[in-house]
């Protein structure tokens, strides 16, 4: 797979007939490189995963990171929207957090990976101190605390002690103590603000204790009864009350639903009646819809007391529960969320003024057995929210509700920085400048010689791709992305490079079709032998050459950039357990000797892989026979009806009908010969830009193109929260509690091996480090990264193997450098990106570049190729 | 007397019609769905919880009075939720901000377009049939055919990417009446002109066409006048009755701004604010956005009805 992908970058490199990169796309991952860059700096001088790194004095300025250079060096950026917020408390959206990365500083970062030769390993990274200066597991210090047990404590990995550097400041001199940021997060949880970025503390990759439960306090309602009550217990009886309706029939509930609904995917028009005749005949509840329907309104203890309720009940838990506490799913309940002091939350001072305790309520391990920094410090615990004290109180408005604060908004005056650079103008909508903060603690430390050359950095907004081409030719901007009108003729300029993105698109399958009028339905989707066709018809190289042409095939779910031991280097994509993933789902057959494809046998798995395009198409004419005859037989569909499929799509346009007329074509070639010759057509559906996952997840249209992508290191997350957890998988009509998984794990010395058999869902859990230790459902987070790798192979085989998400393609970007300036490497390291301006070196200086421009008659040629 | 009741009246009207529309627009606005966010790590449960607290699931009719008051006694038209670019901040201050820019090109493009307009439409007028006429009209049909954003690319690419007469796009900073302003906002403003060019050119010359074979134009001429005076006092007059309105309405509309001209010079106006905030379900903006673009309308309808009294005084407004 690995040759087959780089013979493949290198075929997208080298094709003459490669042209299609998205403008906005592109932009985008200019901006993204150079933010990256921004994000990594700074370290101390306690070198490579160094815990016990040099005591952190005042640092003296020297002439050696190239910010006393006379010269000025400007790089000038665009962008096509402008950031108006830039700091995290305020703001999850990428624009925003762009500006806010050259303006934080990171205790933790990642750094290129040097040979003795001094040269950078390609794919190789460090984890370096840069803020801070020691990172500790405190988690037998807070023994008893902050819901810290002794089974905790023998496990490690709860409480973290982050040591700062004691001369952190902000850029106009005031010192930063542990205290600061103890004072960020508790307006990050306030709940006079109530801000969205407050969950990423709780329900992201790891959760801070009482994070949600400060942030919720004081909130009155009533909500599904799993939502404040973890934990089922005899006492909640009295207070909870069964409703299996939609909001509408809930109005004496507030509206609120039981997570049943949610668990399932039952959209809003779904009545209580029609959830309960869905549980009867499609999931094979034995029960009468009116025997469930008696307990609408009964709370808990009314079922139980009642014996004809508490039989009905007894069929319908028995029907529903896998796991403890699943009885909570059924119930909604009125809820206050006690007072609760920021003491209590996990976050605050420890044993002196720089120590900064984290206190989390999941496993994390970002320090080895040897205190050493592994990648999950750089990668999650790279920073923490972090606000100037006195300009966050003058920002604050406490006249309005929720309060509103503008620190970091729209102004110069309203902006600080602790990080390399700060804001010295802004103008909304227009332009922002960032220039040195000359109080950055990083600027003369022996660690970043030679780097930050940059003085300066423009930003201007530009709407439209042609103006942004027209001022790179200019010398104006000093990168651009390659949209699709210039692809073909600059691909091979020496200034182009192409990086490559996470993000895998799927076609989405509807999991909730029961459509069937004017003789058109779309019930086949319903079976799996339909959906296995659709993904086997798909010739995706095809689809690529003819739709999106910088794309590369894709068969998984997660491509080639995700890796499941960061620590060794190692992607997932390139394990044998992936690899098999794949073969599997795609019509593949394991023989004595190796895999079958085809008629062919392999005996090398990768030659096997290598084979495997996904399109086999004489497969999918027989499953499309499979599909009639088992739709046919259940009623589902007559020799007078027509398959029609709805795609949805915002605006029609050009594109959207080559991609439509595509798959029409794949779906008239998939039927050749088969009964439903002629009778499948797709048809458009227009959904709005807001709301279309929900139209789409409640059942309104039937095929949409999405992709998921980020969290490069913790493809474990990203595939069990986008494809198997309720509030973003698309196939709200599957069931992952319905589908059994057993996997060998082998264990090591205190985690136990052997076959393990769970529901998809309970596997997610586990495999996200939600399990409880010595309960029933393993914490297989805690497990040997070869034993994750099976689970993770196993769960994207087996959501591949229920055919809603059909992996399509993977994209790359490409861009141009100008002449001015360079990143420091052009191979991409998903670690430090192409180094960011971090690393920029500059071959001309403001006035030698404009001089440049001019003798070159104002306009520079991008044409010349590759040395 | 009559006049000023006539005034009145409209004026009246104009702000029932105002509340009705209004009205309409919040309680519709208020109908649709409210979004919950979408994407990995999203807790909707808190977002819902924030909503619920700015009062978005309060009846309608609350929501309603509610924000009829925070207007009128705090002048407080909302904080911008999901609008890109406003995200946290006063709305009005938001709007007001970005008004200028799109004002001042819409005035330089009629301030050139009118004069240039008129004069082609009536020089086509009074050469009627002749080449001059041919040319002019060629050229108007032209312009009419082909829409502005083709012109905006057109004067992009030549005068200011391969003559570099003009920047590329607009200057930065608020300074909108130095040189270097002025000079960076000339390309939208000729993008912008050369429909008003050819619309004021095809008006004038329709209207003064037939206003010329007038008989009255006849006897104009038998009185003494020469040609000319008579085109100026008396066809021209008469010819302005259709076309002064529509001067005035595009001088009000100067308000509503170009997305795609604002968008390819990158004028940071308010063309296109209105559209964004019915796809990023702003509501705050939406109603503000709503509120100001129908004041606008309802009052240039008042205001070109009047003007019509003042170019032909045979026209009287209310009169019985």
């Amino acid at each position: 797979m690995a040759n087959n992908f780089k013979e493949k970058l290198k075929e997208l490199l080298s094709n003459k007939k490669v042209v299609a990169i998205t403008a906005s796309a592109l932009g985008v991952v200019i901006v993204g490189g150079v933010v990256l860059g921004a994000v990594l700096n700074g370290k101390n001088g306690a070198g490579v995963n160094s815990s016990n790194s040099s005591s952190s004095g005042q640092i003296e300025q020297v002439d050696t990171t190239g910010h006393k250079d006379p010269k000025v060096y400007t790089n000038n950026d665009y962008t096509s929207q402008m950031p108006n917020v830039w700091n995290e408390i305020l703001t999850n959206d990428a624009t925003n957090t762009s500006l806010a990365g050259y303006m934080n500083s990171s205790f933790f970062e990642f750094d290129y990976k040097l040979d003795e030769n001094g040269e950078i390993v390609p794919g190789g990274f460090e984890i370096d101190y840069s803020a801070a200066t020691k990172l500790e597991d405190v988690t037998a210090r807070y023994e008893g605390k902050y819901g810290i047990t002794a089974e905790d404590v023998a496990e490690g990995h709860h409480a973290f002690a982050i040591t700062l550097r004691n001369d952190l400041t902000w850029d106009d001199g005031t010192p930063i103590k542990a205290e600061d940021f103890v004072f960020t997060m508790s307006q990050q949880l306030s709940p006079k603000y109530l801000f969205e970025t407050a969950s990423n503390y709780y329900s992201g990759n790891y959760i801070i204790h009482n994070s949600q439960e400060y942030v919720k306090q004081g909130q009155s309602g009533w909500f599904a009864a799993d939502s404040p009550y973890a934990v089922y217990s005899e006492e909640l009886d009295s207070k909870i009350v069964f409703a299996l309706g939609n909001p509408t029939e809930n109005e004496a509930y507030g509206g609120a639903e039981s997570s049943v609904r949610a668990a399932v995917g039952f959209p809003a028009s779904y009545t209580a009646e029609a959830v309960v005749d869905y549980f009867i005949n499609s999931y094979g509840l034995e029960a009468s819809v009116s025997e469930i329907l008696a307990m609408q309104g009964k709370t808990f203890a009314e079922i139980k007391a009642d014996a004809t309720l508490k039989a009905s009940w007894d069929k319908l838990i028995g029907w529903w529960q896998t796991e403890p506490n699943e009885e909570l799913d059924f119930f909604v309940t009125e809820y206050t969320y006690p007072e609760m002091s920021f003491d209590e939350v996990g976050y605050f001072v420890g044993e002196n003024e720089y120590e900064l305790v984290m206190v989390t309520d999941s496993t994390l391990a970002p320090i080895d057995e040897n205190g050493d920094l592994t990648y999950e410090a750089a990668y999650y615990l790279q920073s923490f929210p972090l606000v100037k004290k006195s300009l966050w109180l003058a920002c604050e408005d406490q006249t309005k509700t929720p309060w509103v604060n503008t620190y970091c908004s729209a102004s110069v005056e309203n902006s600080a920085s602790w990080g390399p650079y700060k804001l010295t103008n802004y103008q909304t909508d227009v332009t922002y400048t960032l220039s040195r903060n000359e109080k950055w603690y990083g600027y003369g430390m022996d660690e970043y010689k030679g780097q930050y050359q940059t003085d300066r950095i423009v930003c201007d907004k530009v709407s439209e791709w042609s103006t942004a081409w027209q001022m790179f030719q200019k010398g104006e901007i000093d990168g651009v992305g390659m949209d699709v009108t210039i692809a073909e003729e600059y691909r091979n300029s020496s200034r182009a490079y192409f990086t490559p993105e996470t993000y895998t698109y799927c076609l989405n399958l509807q999991s909730r079709a029961n459509k069937t009028e004017d003789g058109k339905t779309n019930k086949l989707l319903n079976y799996e032998s339909f959906r296995k066709a659709i993904s086997l018809m798909l010739d995706r190289d095809d689809y690529c050459a003819k739709n999106n042409p910088s794309s590369l095939a894709a068969l998984g779910l997660l491509n080639n950039m995700y890796y499941y031991d960061v620590e060794n280097g190692k992607t997932y994509r390139e394990s044998v357990q992936a690899k098999e993933a794949i073969l599997n789902a795609y019509g593949a057959t394991k023989t004595e000797d190796g895999w079958k494809v085809g008629a062919v046998e392999y005996t090398d798995i990768d030659d096997a892989l290598d084979a495997m395009t996904g399109y086999n198409i004489t497969l999918a004419r027989e499953l499309m026979t499979q599909a009639y005859n088992e739709a046919k037989e259940a009623g589902d569909f007559t020799d007078d009806m027509k398959v029609v499929l709805t795609y949805g799509i915002e605006q029609q346009s050009e594109n959207t009908d080559r991609v439509k007329n595509w798959f029409q074509a794949a779906f008239d070639a998939a039927t050749v010969g088969t009964p439903l010759e002629d009778k499948i057509e797709i048809e458009y559906f227009y959904f709005s830009s807001a709301t279309w996952s929900k139209q789409f997840r409640d059942g309104e249209y039937d095929l949409i193109f999405s992709g998921w992508g980020n969290a490069p290191f913790n493809p474990y997350y990203l595939l069990c929260a986008t494809q198997i957890e309720g509030a973003n998988r698309y196939a709200q009509g599957w069931d992952p509690k319905a589908v059994s998984v057993t996997v060998n794990v082998q264990g090591d010395d205190t985690h136990e091996g052997g076959e393990y058999t769970f529901n998809l869902a309970e596997w997610s859990d586990a495999i996200q480090g939600k399990g409880e230790a010595g309960k029933s459902l393993p914490n297989f987070s805690l497990y040997p990264i070869e034993d994750k790798l099976v689970i993770l192979g196993e769960i994207e085989a087996t959501v591949l193997n229920a055919y809603y998400s059909v992996p399509v393609f993977s994209k790359f970007a490409g861009s141009l450098m100008s002449y001015k300036c360079d990143y420091i490497s052009y191979e991409y390291n998903t670690f430090v990106g192409y180094g960011g301006t971090r690393y920029m070196t500059y071959n001309y200086d403001d006035t030698e570049w404009a001089a440049f421009v001019a003798e070159n008659g104002g306009t520079l040629n991008y044409l010349f190729g590759r040395d | 007397m009559y006049m000023l009741k006539y005034i009145l009246k409209r004026i009246g009207l104009m702000l029932m019609t105002f509340s009705i529309i209004i009205v309409t627009c919040f309680v519709l606005i208020k109908l649709l769905p409210i979004p919950l966010g979408e994407g990995l790590g999203v807790d909707k449960q808190l977002i819902e919880m924030k909503l619920r607290e700015r009062g978005y699931y309060d009846p309608i009719p609350v929501q309603l009075w509610n924000y009829v008051v925070r207007i009128v006694t705090e002048g407080d038209f909302g904080i911008g939720t999901t609008m890109p670019g406003y995200i946290n901040q006063p709305i009005w201050d938001g709007f007001v901000s970005r008004l200028p820019p799109t004002i001042l090109i819409n005035v330089y493009s009629s301030l050139i377009g009118v004069p240039i307009g008129l004069g082609l439409g009536i020089l086509a007028a009074l050469k009627k049939n002749k080449w001059q006429d041919q040319v002019i009209s060629t050229g108007v049909i032209v312009m009419i055919s082909i829409p502005s954003i083709v012109f905006a690319f057109l004067i992009q690419y030549v005068l200011c990417f391969k003559l570099g007469w003009f920047p590329l796009r607009m200057e930065s900073g608020t300074d909108y009446f130095s040189w270097e302003m002025f000079k960076s906002m000339l390309p939208a403003v000729f993008s912008l002109c050369f429909g008003s060019i050819a619309g004021y050119a095809r008006y004038t010359r329709a209207e003064l066409t037939e206003v010329l074979t007038g008989e009255f134009m006849l006897l104009a001429r038998t009185k003494g006048l020469t040609r000319g005076q008579a085109t100026i006092r008396h066809a021209l007059r008469n010819a302005m009755v259709p076309i002064f309105p529509m001067i005035l309405g595009e001088f009000v509309s100067v308000l509503s701004g170009s997305m795609i001209i604002e968008n390819i010079f990158d004028i940071p106006g308010v063309g296109g604010l209105y559209l964004k905030s019915i796809t990023v379900l702003d509501y705050d903006f939406f109603m503000l956005l709503s509120g100001f673009y129908t004041l606008v309308g309802l009052a240039a309808g008042i205001i070109i009805d009047i003007s019509y009294g003042i170019i032909d005084p045979r026209i009287r407004m209310g009169a019985k």
